[in-house]
């Protein structure tokens, strides 16, 4: 969100010619500091201005005590963490004067406190919020793989209605832990996943991620048309 | 859990990601916390913390990283880090002190060279500005120039600098060694491909120009320019100083400061 030069050239003439959808980082949705009200003056001058069909943040917390760590932390899956995110998300949704996507993370630990599983309270608090959610695939099958439970679960108990944006990428894995790095193209795992994905929400918008080691343009291009094929191959 | 043990839980968790504290604290609170995994879950955290924005100032800063060496570079952005934690939802605000605290913890001319680089990222996406040329004073009488304001363009930035780290930051091949030299004023501008202009003033025409910036009208701007030079010359040294700066499209607005008051 910058004030002009070249980031704001581009962008005019991306949305000349394209829908666009807003992704951050920053709204700090499970945070216990306040609402960065200046941010949200700015994102909403921004949508304002570039009507982006969607606009979307995390299901985490990025901030505390002033102090921003660049980072989509995690929160336990509490009622409390529920009706703290619910609120700001409605606030939020109130000021800008339209619905927000909610993403879910790549997680690395999970906190004893947890009442329920990630699925159970990200589907509570959009259904409390009345929100919609950005199903990341990539991140489900990170988290799986870290919390050892079936991605296909994740898919199978989140509200289908609420689904309207799906993100792909890949990960890198340490043997251990998988880090959702997004530097590799999307493996099988994934694509997979995202087949039944499609299967069971229908052909919402995609966004394939990659932010390091980035190719080509033609070869993240294929890329996409590949994953594409490969979903319609297993839909036939 | 209560919003306090949420609050709390936070609280822990970023001085863990930010200083390394409460580790074993954090680790009772999750799942399998004896488990080497949960350990490694919570590093993923911290590591990823120092990386980013380590990243993110090398990103920002390309000529000190090439000066200073990855390895020393990545030292002391990881202290300026520890010093001054972002307070900025973007990262790309996140070297906003770096210059300063360079110049504080290690050198003159390393952190002339992160002032330039700092100038350089507000030419890039700085507020956009269309300038006005000097035919924008034919529309005031004479009688009423005392009373002009002169804004410079908001992507206008002017550097007193006491090393040759804008010969440094021009030598893409990498064989200027960067060290001290004599002072000067650096004015980075924003042309209009949007692409970064360095220009050197001389000492004088860079002083009333901050003067002009800073002061209310020409007549104030003249009066704080008492010290540099006699009555008879500030006329002179006004009239060079703005035809300096139309000729760069560095003027934005020239107003009435006193109509904008009535």
């Amino acid at each position: 969100m910058v004030a002009g030069g070249q980031p704001r050239a581009v962008l005019e003439e991306v949305c000349e010619q394209y829908p666009i959808a807003f992704h951050g980082v920053s709204m700090n949705l499970g945070g216990t500091d306040p609402l960065d009200q200046a941010y949200l003056d700015d994102l909403k001058s921004l949508v304002s201005r570039f009507q982006p069909l969607i606009v979307s943040d995390h299901l985490c917390w990025t901030r505390h005590g002033g102090h921003h760590l660049h980072d989509l932390l995690p929160l336990p899956y509490t009622e409390e963490a529920i009706d703290h995110a619910a609120r700001r998300i409605d606030a939020v949704q109130e000021f800008l004067g339209r619905q927000i996507l909610i993403e879910n993370l790549s997680s690395y630990v999970e906190f004893n406190s947890s009442e329920m599983p990630e699925w159970e309270f990200l589907s509570n608090i959009a259904e409390r919020a009345d929100c919609l959610l950005l199903l990341d695939i990539n991140n489900i099958v990170v988290s799986a793989h870290n919390h050892d439970y079936a991605p296909q679960h994740y898919l199978e108990n989140v509200p289908a209605d609420r689904v309207a944006q799906h993100h792909v990428a890949g990960h890198s894995d340490d043997g251990a832990l998988k880090i959702d790095t997004h530097d590799h193209p999307v493996p099988d795992l994934v694509k997979s996943l995202y087949d039944d994905a499609r299967g069971r929400f229908g052909p919402v918008p995609v966004c394939l991620e990659r932010d390091d080691n980035i190719p080509e343009l033609d070869d993240l291009l294929q890329e996409l048309d590949g994953m594409m094929a490969y979903a319609m191959e297993q839909s036939v | 859990m209560s919003a306090g043990h949420l609050k709390k839980l936070q609280s822990e968790f970023s001085d863990f990601v930010m200083h390394g504290r409460n580790e074993d604290r954090l680790i009772e609170q999750l799942c399998a916390p004896k488990s080497r995994h949960s350990v490694q879950g919570l590093d993923v955290y911290r590591d990823a913390y120092f990386i980013r924005l380590e990243a993110a100032l090398a990103h920002d800063f390309p000529a000190c990283e090439r000066i200073l060496g990855q390895e020393e570079f990545a030292r002391l952005a990881g202290d300026y880090v520890v010093a001054q934690p972002s307070v900025s939802p973007s990262l790309r605000d996140l070297g906003k002190g770096f210059a300063d605290w360079l110049r504080v913890h290690t050198g003159a001319a390393i952190a002339d060279l992160a002032e330039i680089e700092w100038a350089v990222m507000r030419v890039f996406d700085g507020p956009d500005c269309v300038p006005v040329d000097s035919a924008s004073m034919e529309q005031f009488a004479p009688e009423d120039w005392a009373s002009l304001s002169v804004e410079l363009v908001p992507t206008l930035t002017l550097l007193s600098q006491t090393s040759n780290a804008d010969d440094v930051w021009c030598d893409r091949q990498g064989e200027i060694k960067l060290q001290n030299a004599a002072a000067k004023t650096l004015a980075i501008s924003r042309n209009e491909n949007m692409q970064p202009n360095l220009t050197i003033l001389d000492n004088r025409s860079s002083m009333v120009l901050i003067a002009l910036s800073k002061e209310g009208s020409l007549a104030s701007a003249s009066e704080s320019l008492a010290d540099l030079a006699t009555v008879d010359e500030i006329p002179e040294l006004l009239a060079k100083a703005l035809l300096t700066a139309f000729a760069h499209n560095w003027v934005s607005v020239v107003s009435n400061s006193k109509q904008e008051r009535s």
